[in-house]
């Protein structure tokens, strides 16, 4: 095309890119993708996970609640919700999912290991919005179960999956952090593509970009999916698309990307 | 939580590393350390304790640990060990009576008689001063103090103002009834729901581990005091706090669980501050109280070598984790778990049968039948499941011949007084079945000798398989993985609730060795198919095909202000449902975008978006798509109608009988649409572009001028738009060639003439008619100069 003639190429979205980079990324190290649901019940996107009721670390998810019908209230009031038993026929809470790790439970439920999955998805949060948060944005989650999963390997499939998707070398960088469902949990920091780690305006003159969150799926976690602790191990990791698409495009209003405005779009 | 270095320096003997290196160090190794700044006198740092270890750390003495863990800094014994109140007598003046312990394990109080309440003196005034506290009185910046140095929250009431009885102060904690009233201590009145957690004393005095009342306040006439050190249920501090949206540094501390023998450590601390900071020479410690009716056991938990190095993937040796557990100040016993089973089984016989007995509470003095295993293997540090048929499908199937010492017979009793058979997990693997029910097991002792805790004889047990009556009927036998290995066994400091299972260790060994030291290791290769789900698989071939017709993709906010799902908590009034639909947002992005067209180059505006729609039942993956220009209405739609064409007959699916075109918009349930198409096997290859990035639009108009300029034949439009291009300089954005047409002039010269429109826009400005026109005027100009070029 001349650069005086018509765009008439369609355009896919920033994220849309993202996700299919990081499909095709994956696929090459033996990852498959899946979806699920954005509706979620309270046992799936906490209770599975290890994250219980009324526990002080729910805080870390501002979750959006569905309005009920009134059987479904009284359902919930009489403590039906939520619990294992309820599993199949779930009449509590519904809510927004506010990540893709629900999908990941039900994947772990219907299969046996060794599972390797990524799980891209749409997710919401409570949360007020500016130019680097929102209320709907998507996440990128992993999960790796197999007999012998160590964080080595969680380190090498980051390291494999980040350097491939900003072409530039890339260290990993772990860091102690705490999330329910996960033992050790670590935080994913990664080398600044921009700079390799010198410091710059990206990484703040830090040298890295925190990026994910991760660590080694709880036992408690692989029990509620139905595998053994004892004779399996697995790693999951977190993070959110949009960052990672702002960061490799240079975009910097995340609010940019829900507008449908071809201004941005058509860029990509 | 703020952190004071002064504050810290009190818990070492040797001097303090600098800020910065305690900073880094905290980061890498414990958690972040947000930020540290220099003031008065002092530096503070501000840390995000991680949740797990709000436990513990919420507490200056607490961070003081971790710094003498990570860095090696000796810690000053005096100071960091707490010594439980001791040597005082039971009070006369206060009781404490009705307690429900599931909602408040333990209370203890301490009276003091006879002190005098004044200022603080200036090193305490100060120290709470630096992370942010204002200083009332010696008495209540003791509490204070004591709460951010050991993570003990207390509270102070003047004696003289409590409800006495028969010259008795009596304490409860219960729920509050609903419209109760209590002034706090800040003067505020709160009209309390029910199921608030008070304190009673004759009516409610606190609102149990948030606020004090008003009623029996400190202040300077205060002579006596009760001193109230009490642990509360998290979950219904929580729920209390969360009620009256009040939140405050004790109940912050409750939520978070923290250990019962906190109490008389604080009452301690306490005490001595009291002593030296408000005593008279008719100072008395008159007594305390204390309820406790279950007490917490010590905690042990245990891992093995080989469990650390499998989920690190880091090579350690025995020799480096030894290393690991001393400098973490972990008490350790490296032991064979099968010989302490089998010892510690034998040495139990005779301890009483009691149903559904706490592993943690009721051991080792009355245990059921797998209360006593899992209690077993705990003192092992093995933790396993607690009811038998858990504990049936944890462990791995073995033959009697080849059963030893330490594993496990599990048999069915057939006495079905509770109706406890199970065949199905109860916590262990929600899920998993087993063929013959369960309800029963024991250890096996060797010489075909079981003991067990059995309801018949009222006791544990030592008998023969063969003769035994509960065990006629044996389902199995199982081992567990871990009783071969050697295990390291902590005996977990009281004030970690965090370290309970294995991987707690794991995680608490790696950190403390550094997770720089994890070394990338790849996966092992695996010939198992890589797929995709079937509704982002097809979703992907679509956006391709629809990529190629000149359609841009969309994605758009899924709150909308009406629909069939209505949000409990919207974000905005104007946002309190989940969209029905794709099409009605589209409409106005169409507008919107088809304003800027020129400014993209664009002749029409071609979108399309697909995202999940909800409708009152369910939620479906939807597709829209849509066209805007110029044309008439049923153009436009017949544009739709070819792209939906020629998706459905790429994909070999029907798109129009799922959904229909209306207004330029088609819209339909994908899902339903791709339902007979096979599963996908396969990942979409996909290179992203280099160096793809971003310019953010400008927010100031952009300014069209059209430009037609006749040349001789021959001449290319490459030709022309390069002097534009040159002469239009920066501010030229975007140039579309829209009109080509070919003129035979009078004297039978052939001319061409080409049309651009050119588009103007500034990052920084709105720009005026008079530049505008400069830069025209210089553009014709430039053409005007060369050979029979002119410009229309």
């Amino acid at each position: 095309m001349k650069e005086y003639e018509a765009d008439t190429y369609g355009h896919l979205h920033p994220i849309s890119h993202i996700i299919r980079q990081t499909a095709y990324i994956f696929s090459q190290i033996g990852f498959s993708t899946v979806s699920g649901p954005e509706i979620e019940t309270e046992y799936y996107n906490f209770d599975a996970l290890n994250i219980p009721a009324h526990h002080p670390a729910r805080d870390m998810w501002d979750t959006f609640w569905l309005k009920q019908t009134n059987n479904q209230q009284s359902a919930a009031d009489d403590g039906l919700a939520g619990g294992k038993d309820s599993k199949s026929s779930v009449v509590g809470s519904k809510l927004l999912r506010t990540h893709t790790s629900p999908v990941q439970v039900r994947f772990a439920e219907k299969n046996k290991p060794p599972i390797r999955i990524i799980v891209p998805g749409k997710t919401f949060r409570h949360e007020a919005t500016d130019a680097t948060h929102e209320a709907q944005f998507f996440q990128l989650e992993g999960l790796y179960i197999d007999t012998d999963v160590s964080l080595a390997n969680l380190k090498f499939v980051l390291e494999f999956y980040l350097e491939k998707l900003f072409g530039s070398k890339t260290d990993i960088r772990f860091r102690p952090s705490f999330f329910p469902f996960v033992e050790p949990g670590v935080e994913i920091d990664m080398s600044c593509f921009k700079c390799g780690g010198s410091g710059c305006p990206t990484c703040k003159q830090s040298g890295w970009i925190e990026i994910m969150g991760a660590g080694m799926v709880h036992p408690k976690v692989l029990s509620n999916m139905g595998i053994h602790p004892k004779r399996f191990s697995g790693f999951a990791f977190g993070g959110g698309i949009d960052r990672l698409a702002m960061l490799k495009f240079g975009i910097g209003d995340i609010r940019s990307l829900y507008t449908g405005d071809l201004r941005l779009i058509n860029q990509f | 939580m703020l952190i004071s270095y002064k504050w810290l320096e009190r818990y070492f003997d040797e001097k303090l590393p600098e800020a910065e290196k305690i900073s880094s160090a905290l980061t890498m190794h414990s958690f972040e350390v947000e930020s540290f700044e220099a003031v008065e006198g002092d530096t503070v740092f501000n840390i995000k304790i991680l949740p797990d270890r709000a436990h513990d750390c919420l507490s200056h003495r607490g961070i003081a640990r971790e710094i003498s863990v990570i860095l090696g800094t000796r810690l000053n014994k005096e100071e960091y060990e707490l010594k439980p109140l001791s040597g005082i007598p039971e009070s006369k003046k206060v009781t404490i009576n009705y307690i429900d312990q599931k909602i408040c394990p333990r209370f203890s109080a301490l009276v003091i008689e006879n002190i005098k309440i004044k200022e603080s003196p200036g090193w305490l005034r100060e120290i709470l001063k630096s992370i942010g506290q204002k200083s009332i009185n010696n008495v209540v910046d003791i509490t204070n103090y004591v709460m951010f140095s050991m993570g003990q929250p207390l509270h102070a009431y003047d004696l003289s103002r409590l409800n006495q009885k028969d010259g008795v102060i009596d304490f409860g904690v219960r729920m509050s009834q609903k419209g109760e009233k209590l002034i706090t201590l800040d003067g505020k009145e709160y009209e309390m729901p029910g199921g608030l957690l008070v304190i009673e004393n004759e009516g409610a005095v606190g609102i149990a581990g948030i606020k004090g009342g008003n009623s029996s306040r400190i202040d300077e006439n205060t002579k006596s005091i009760v001193i109230e050190a009490a642990n509360f249920n998290p979950v219904a501090v929580r729920k209390s706090s969360k009620a009256i949206g009040l939140r405050t540094d004790a109940s912050i501390r409750f939520e978070n669980d923290i250990s019962p023998k906190l109490t008389l450590r604080a009452l301690e601390m306490a005490r001595g501050l009291v002593l030296e900071l408000a005593s008279t020479k008719d100072t008395i410690i008159e007594g305390f109280a204390d309820f406790y009716p279950i007490r917490r056991s010590d905690y042990k938990v245990g891992v093995s070598l080989e469990e650390i190095k499998k989920i690190t993937g880091i090579d350690f040796d025995d020799k480096e984790i030894k290393k690991i557990l001393d400098r973490a100040l972990l008490k350790y016993e490296v032991i064979n778990p099968r010989d302490v089973i089998v010892s510690l089984a034998k040495e139990n016989l005779g301890k009483p049968y009691k149903y559904g007995a706490s592993v943690t509470a009721d051991a080792p003095n009355a245990f059921d039948c797998s209360s006593f295993i899992s209690w077993l293997y705990a003192q092992a540090g093995i933790s396993i499941p607690r009811i038998s048929i858990d504990q049936y499908i944890y462990g791995a199937e073995i033959s009697r011949e080849k059963t030893k010492p330490g594993d496990l017979v599990f048999c069915n009793t057939h006495r079905d007084n509770r109706g406890v058979f199970h065949r199905k997990s109860i916590e262990f693997l929600p899920g998993t079945e087993v063929t013959k029910p369960v309800d029963h097991d024991g250890i096996y002792l060797g010489n075909g000798e079981v003991a067990h805790s059995t309801e018949i004889k009222g006791k544990i047990i030592v008998e023969l398989l063969d003769e035994s009556d509960s065990f006629k009927d044996i389902v199995g036998f199982r081992r567990v993985k871990e009783i071969d290995k050697d295990r390291y066994v902590i005996s977990v400091p009281f004030e970690r609730l965090d370290l309970r299972q294995p991987a707690d260790l794991i995680e608490e060994i790696a950190r403390i060795y550094g997770y720089e030291n994890i070394k990338p290791k790849k996966l092992e290769e695996t010939s198992a198919e890589v797929f995709t789900d079937k509704n982002s698989y097809y979703a992907d071939l679509m956006k391709d095909i629809l990529i190629g017709e000149g359609f841009s993709e969309i994605i758009s906010y899924s709150f909308k202000n009406n629909g069939k799902i209505e949000l409990l908590n919207p974000i905005a009034s104007d946002k309190g449902f989940l969209r029905a639909d794709l099409k009605n947002s589209m409409h106005d992005l169409l507008e919107f975008n088809f304003s800027n067209a020129e400014l993209l180059g664009l002749t029409e505006v071609k979108v399309f978006e697909v995202g999940t729609i909800f409708n009152s039942k369910a939620e479906h993956l939807s597709l829209a798509v849509a066209v805007k220009n110029n044309e008439k209405q049923k153009v436009v739609d017949e544009a739709v109608r070819a792209v939906i064409s020629k998706i459905s007959d790429d994909l070999k699916i029907d798109l129009m009988k799922f959904g229909v075109i209306e207004g330029g918009i088609y819209e339909g349930d994908f899902e339903k649409a791709i339902k007979n198409l096979p599963e996908p096997k396969e990942v979409i290859k996909f290179e992203s572009r280099p160096n793809l990035k971003f310019k953010t639009p400008s927010v100031y108009p952009f300014v069209l001028r059209d430009v037609a300029v006749f040349v001789p034949n021959g001449i290319s439009a490459d030709e022309v738009f390069a002097i534009i291009k040159k002469e239009g300089g920066n501010l030229l954005t975007r140039v579309r060639l829209f009109d080509v047409f070919e003129k035979t002039t009078e004297d039978g010269e052939k001319k061409i003439s080409y049309a651009f429109r050119l588009v103007f826009q500034s990052q920084s400005r709105t720009l005026t008619d008079e530049e505008m026109n400069t830069i025209m005027e210089r553009i014709n100009k430039a053409v005007n100069a060369k050979l029979n070029w002119q410009v229309r």
